[in-house]
């Protein structure tokens, strides 16, 4: 089954997110930050990573950059829930612009998050 | 009074004493003319002498005096002149200094308005700030509920009480996922899609849209301008802008009451503007009135506030005209409300012509066609 990595800082929602995963069949690693992302796909090949935006340490366009540069193949999913001084939905735009396959705005559907990670694994 | 019969009766003193010198004169020429004959005496020769300096003595005396006289007169008739007029003057100038005053005092009020309303105005921008930062956080935790309502929504059995509950879970977050996305939307509008385009269309299409909403017993009625109003703007966001403001009128109405969305070029001075945070200038305003309820005055300051609202819970989010006030500031404009208890209100939204200036020029096409299938 597809390999997954999931770059979140928040516990509970990367918790949650890794169980419904999980739950679809997919094998799910964790990572709390960008940089700790980064350190793990450097290691590690993954079909599809997912990754959040604003995170201490490295930011979610910093795993981009990096991710684009070392290995361009693998399928990205941006989630984000907007910036804590406001604005923020216009990361996701730059996330599309750094080669993110796919962006969703939270709080998001169980199915819409789904769907989308179904279609990053089968393209 | 005491100088003047002084002087008065010093007068006569001397008209005396001439009248006296005189007669001594003569007689003296008299006693000359007698004794012609003989060899004047030289005491007589001394005496006439005598007088007849005397004589002109006091006439010089009288003449000074007439004239000391005279010009002390003149000069109090001078003085006199001169105290009226420096009353006069006085009183003209205290009338110039109250205007001043009066002025001054409208002046100080106005500025006191003109800083209310900055204060305002600052105030919704912090709180807009800050509902950003709520914005991210609630979408984390909104996304862990509705994440795990959905599992146990797909877990249970369509007729267990788990699925029903969950149910309820994802239906609450969903609403608030739209609060937080109303209230995002005050504190950072969208990256809008301005075009230039006929404010008469757009508003044509908002009242469309309004008209459907509206209970049956409301009269919707608008007053546009023949000639054309080209702007810069988003129209989904004008058509939000007027859906609020009309909903809010149609809540404050009775039975029958009427709503009138209206449209005029207008005037803004340099003072609004600086209060407003805008340039001064050309302005578009688009007027939505009411005959309603109107608003207390106590709470007119209050009314843009995110999640302000006088409605039952459940009615209203108070965020309705937060969202305006996003909108029209993203636009360059502000909005202005008016209104009288038990009469109705006006809120007055006020777009800046300037912008679509430079745009029109480039757009040589004028006016986008406006498709009406909102
Ligand atoms: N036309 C009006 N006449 C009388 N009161 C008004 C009018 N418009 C607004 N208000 C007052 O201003 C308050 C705030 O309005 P706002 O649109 O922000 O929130 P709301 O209408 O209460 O809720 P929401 O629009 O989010 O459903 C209202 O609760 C109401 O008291
Ligand atoms: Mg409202």
């Amino acid at each position: 089954m597809a390999k997954i990595l999931l770059i979140e800082d928040d516990d509970k929602l990367r918790k949650m997110l890794a169980m419904l995963l999980t739950m679809e069949g997919y094998t799910v690693s964790e990572a709390d930050n960008g940089r700790q992302g980064i350190n793990t796909f450097e290691k590690e090949t993954f079909d599809v990573i997912i990754t959040d935006i604003f995170m201490p340490e490295e930011d979610g366009l910093g795993v981009m950059r990096t991710l684009v540069k070392s290995q361009p193949d693998v399928k990205t999913l941006v989630i984000s829930g907007g910036a804590r001084m406001g604005g923020g939905m216009q990361y996701l735009e730059f996330a599309r612009l750094f080669g993110a396959n796919l962006t969703l705005v939270k709080p998001f559907e169980n199915d819409e998050f789904l769907a989308a990670v179904a279609s990053l694994v089968s393209s | 009074m005491i100088r003047q019969a002084v002087t008065i009766l010093g007068l006569f003193a001397i008209s005396f004493v001439i009248a006296a010198e005189f007669e001594l004169f003569e007689s003296l020429y008299e006693l000359t003319r007698e004794y012609e004959a003989y060899q004047l005496d030289e005491f007589f020769s001394l005496a006439i002498l005598f007088s007849g300096f005397m004589l002109i003595y006091s006439i010089y005396t009288n003449v000074y005096l007439f004239q000391a006289i005279w010009l002390r007169k003149a000069a109090e008739q001078n003085l006199s002149d001169l105290n009226r007029e420096l009353e006069k003057r006085v009183i003209k100038r205290t009338a110039q200094l109250n205007a001043v005053n009066v002025q001054l005092r409208n002046e100080m009020d106005e500025r006191a308005k003109m800083n209310a309303l900055l204060a305002q105005n600052q105030k919704l921008e912090t709180v807009g700030t800050m509902a950003g930062g709520i914005c991210h956080d609630f979408n984390t935790l909104l996304g862990i509920i509705m994440g795990y309502a959905g599992m146990i929504n797909t877990a249970s059995e369509k007729a267990a009480p788990a699925h029903t509950m969950s149910e309820e879970i994802l239906d609450a977050a969903r609403r608030s996922k739209k609060l937080i996305n109303q209230l995002s939307s005050f504190a950072n509008p969208e990256k809008s899609d301005k075009k230039v385009q006929s404010l008469q269309s757009v508003i044509q299409d908002g009242a469309r849209l309004l008209n459907a909403a509206l209970p049956p017993t409301v009269s919707l009625s608008q007053d546009l301008p023949d000639t054309p109003c080209p702007m810069l703007v988003d129209a989904d966001q004008i058509i939000q802008v007027i859906l609020n403001l009309g909903i809010n009128a149609s809540h404050a109405l009775e039975e029958d009451g009427r709503i009138q969305i209206s449209l005029e070029p207008d005037e803004v001075d340099l003072p609004t503007a600086q209060a407003k945070g805008v340039e001064s200038g050309a302005y578009f305003k688009m007027t939505v009135s009411d005959t309603g309820l109107g608003i207390a005055p106590e709470i007119l300051n209050n009314i843009f506030d995110p999640f302000f609202t006088t409605k039952e819970v459940g009615q209203g989010s108070g965020l309705g005209l937060s969202v305006v006030f996003g909108i029209i500031k993203s636009h360059n404009g502000f909005v202005d409300v008016d209104s009288t208890p038990d009469q109705g209100s006006r809120f007055m939204v006020l777009l800046p012509q300037a912008d679509i200036q430079s745009q029109t020029h480039q757009d040589q096409g004028g006016p986008h066609g406006q498709d009406t299938s909102h």
